[in-house]
């Protein structure tokens, strides 16, 4: 392999597992940010490029019409702003790249600039920005909007906002901008050491991919298995080639949750506990389910197929997918032994886990991956040193992951037309 | 009242570097609070107060964020985590100043840009009576990680907001719980009859004569001491000093003589207690379902 992988880890401001083992001595101990602080400087120990924030900014109601059900699986909430945590991040590291998720239909655009032409500036050229534009109509309704725009509308809104956004970071003086869907007349916030933040994105569908492949530098994404993985890191490339770019000038991430023991079987035991339906494991699932697809499954037997004649108003498809799933079967047989969305099954010892990651890159030909732990209630300083005291040392000796950080922006040391002699 | 003055800072603009080294400075010789300045000629304030909190562990730290540049829910949240994040060091500069910028989209929401002064007054009450609402959707002890019945937080104790105001509207509940001081401690720059004098916990007057009006509005009233002013602070029946436009060689001077005299010893804790603010303005404000605020 010719260069290391990059290796992001993605995380939640959110609380820590508390109702586990390992939890910890003090279950609200998450708020004051020091547990993410702390594993910021871990990451930065052990050479991982980037951390990754990640935003939402709802209490979910999905499941059983009220909260209830998402404060016992903490899939989204509670959780702190992730843009504070950034700053405070910045402080305490000199290396790790620093991403903050924030979302173009949340946030208006010269407040976005300015908030990450200031990380960029905390950070001497570390931040970079997760792009994401929303989904849940609550988000809206909380900063004055009655719904969101759909889907690809808000993608194209999006592709204006970038424009918005950019003509801030590379202006000086004054921006006058009159789009389509932004109207943003006032002074430049330029960046100061990287030209823009390093952006990343997670489009799954065609016009999140076009999107992507247009904008991002780094595509976060969770196709399952290697043949999917090839294949939208194949898209995605192709896309690029076909606006004219450098495909090599974007990388594609795949989410990992890697389980880790000292054996592969004490591993795969650990992943049995973990996600069995006997486990909390099930409501977290089917809370996260009917949070993604706006269906509330409280409202059918768990124990029993989703009736043919069930209807929605949420995402058909992901009902249709789980009537097909459990018609010989139930709900809480299909969710509750299945895991976080993952786009490999990294179960083993850390040498079973590099060797798996080693062979999907040399198939599917790079990039890297984004490790995950979460959302909310389940990473532990326990979870952390599996990964960054077993697996990264594991993957250093193989060459796969970085032993050093290279010079530079996080921009500059991603950027492959600069890495002559590294 | 504390026994000895209060002392806060206007911080001047300047590069991130600057603005931090003097906030680590500020906090050494025991200043309570920096104001850090929200104009686009220096780092965002917000951002700014989180990363100075990691390297200048006791002092309170002020943003400057303009009602104008985000929805109160973006606003309200962002304070909450700085609070939570300084461990109830932070407070809020209210100010409804121009910023600058105009930035509008096409869903019709009202936008400060082109604004009366008298309606931007208006506007300004009513987004700080938003963040105020959303302040209040989640009561004190609502994080109660009972691991047997696998409830992480008491859902019964977080209550929707729904606020529709004549300018903003929220339906929250914030997705952050309460933090420390129960809300970001309240600054502004006394005006007889604005919305953000009405509202401040601490309130900032020009000159002396100033002083029982504003007393007469917030708890806590400081003089504004500025460039040369600051070397020698007059006496005074405030609460204590705002020291302003005090830059180059003034910093040190007043950072080592004046400061030192002022403050014979730091205070520590919560922000609000250090300017002997009353607890039971920052409790919570039981909910009622039924309420729909309008003005």
């Amino acid at each position: 392999m010719s260069e290391p992988m990059t290796l992001g880890w993605f995380v939640n401001y959110m609380p820590t597992g508390w109702n586990r083992p390992w939890a910890g001595p003090d279950p609200r101990a998450w708020t004051d940010g020091n547990f993410y602080v702390d594993m910021a400087k871990a990451l930065e120990r052990s050479c991982i490029d980037f951390i990754m924030l990640e935003d939402s900014s709802v209490v979910p109601e999905n499941f059983g019409g009220d909260m209830v059900a998402e404060f016992k699986a903490t899939v989204k909430a509670p959780k702190h702003d992730p843009l504070p945590l950034a700053a405070a991040i910045s402080q305490e590291t000199s290396r790790l790249g620093v991403v903050t998720t924030m979302s173009t239909s949340l946030y208006p655009p010269d407040r976005l600039a300015r908030m990450q032409a200031t990380l960029d500036e905390l950070s001497d050229g570390r931040c970079g920005w997760n792009i994401v534009t929303s989904f849940e109509d609550l988000a809206a309704q909380n900063v004055g909007l009655e719904k969101l725009w759909e889907h690809d509308e808000r993608y194209l809104r999006a592709d204006e906002y970038l424009r918005v956004v950019s003509e801030m970071w590379s202006g000086s003086g004054g921006v006058e901008f009159d789009g389509r869907y932004y109207r943003v007349s006032g002074p430049a916030t330029p960046m100061g050491r990287q030209e823009r933040p390093v952006l990343c994105q997670a489009g799954g569908s065609p016009a999140g991919m076009d999107f992507a492949a247009e904008w991002a530098d780094l595509i976060v994404s969770v196709p399952v298995g290697i043949d999917a993985m090839k294949k939208y890191r194949d898209g995605i490339r192709e896309r690029i080639e076909r606006s004219g770019g450098d495909p090599d000038r974007c990388r594609v991430l795949y989410m990992v949750t890697p389980i880790l023991g000292e054996t592969d079987a004490e591993a795969v035991a650990k992943r049995d506990r973990m996600y069995s339906p006997e486990s909390d494991n099930f409501l977290r699932r089917i809370v996260q389910l009917s949070n993604i697809s706006e269906i509330d499954f409280s409202t059918y037997d768990l124990d029993e197929p989703i009736p043919e004649d069930a209807t929605t108003n949420g995402a058909q498809s992901i009902l249709d997918t789980m009537k097909r799933l459990t018609r010989e079967s139930s709900l809480r047989k299909v969710l509750g032994s299945t895991g976080e969305s993952t786009s490999l099954d990294l179960v083993g010892s850390p040498s079973t886990v590099a060797d798996r990651m080693e062979e999907a890159m040399e198939v599917v030909g790079g990039d890297g991956f984004l490790l995950f732990h979460g959302g909310g209630g389940i990473i532990t300083r326990r979870y952390l040193d599996e990964v960054l005291d077993g697996l990264i040392p594991e993957l250093q000796r193989r060459g796969l992951a970085r032993s050093e950080y290279a010079d530079g922006t996080f921009r500059e040391r991603l950027d492959r037309s600069m890495s002559v002699g590294r | 009242m504390p026994t000895s003055p209060v002392v806060v800072w206007f911080l001047e603009p300047g590069n991130a570097a600057t603005m931090l080294r003097t906030i680590v400075q500020l906090d050494l010789a025991g200043a309570d609070a920096v104001v850090l300045p929200g104009g686009a000629d220096c780092p965002e304030a917000l951002l700014l107060a989180a990363a100075a909190s990691r390297r200048a562990p006791r002092i309170g730290v002020v943003a400057e964020i303009s009602p104008w540049s985000q929805p109160p829910f973006l606003t309200a949240r962002a304070l909450g985590t700085l609070d939570a994040l300084t461990r109830g060091r932070a407070g809020w500069f209210v100010s409804g100043r121009d910023t600058g910028t105009v930035s509008t989209d096409d869903s019709g929401r009202w936008c400060a840009g082109t604004a009366t002064e008298a309606e931007r007054q208006d506007a300004l009450a009513d987004y700080l009576a938003a963040t105020a609402a959303l302040g209040n959707s989640w009561e004190p002890d609502a994080l109660i990680a009972d691991v047997p019945s696998g409830r992480y937080v008491d859902a019964d104790c977080v209550h929707v907001t729904n606020y529709h105001g004549p300018y903003f509207s929220t339906r929250g509940p914030l997705n952050a719980p309460r933090p420390p001081q129960g809300r970001a401690v309240r600054f502004a720059e006394y005006r007889e009859g604005t919305a953000e004098s009405d509202v401040a916990d601490v309130l900032v007057v020009r000159c002396e004569e100033d002083i029982p009006a504003a007393r007469a509005s917030a708890d806590c009233v400081l003089l504004r001491v500025a460039g040369e002013a600051a070397v020698t602070p007059p006496v005074t029946s405030a609460d204590g000093y705002a020291f302003s436009a005090v830059s180059g060689r003034l910093i040190g001077q007043v950072l080592h003589e004046t400061l030192p005299a002022l403050v014979p010893a730091p205070r520590g804790g919560l922000l609000r207690d250090r300017f002997g603010l009353s607890a039971s303005d920052f409790e919570f404000v039981p909910y009622h379902a039924e309420q729909e605020v309008s003005a």
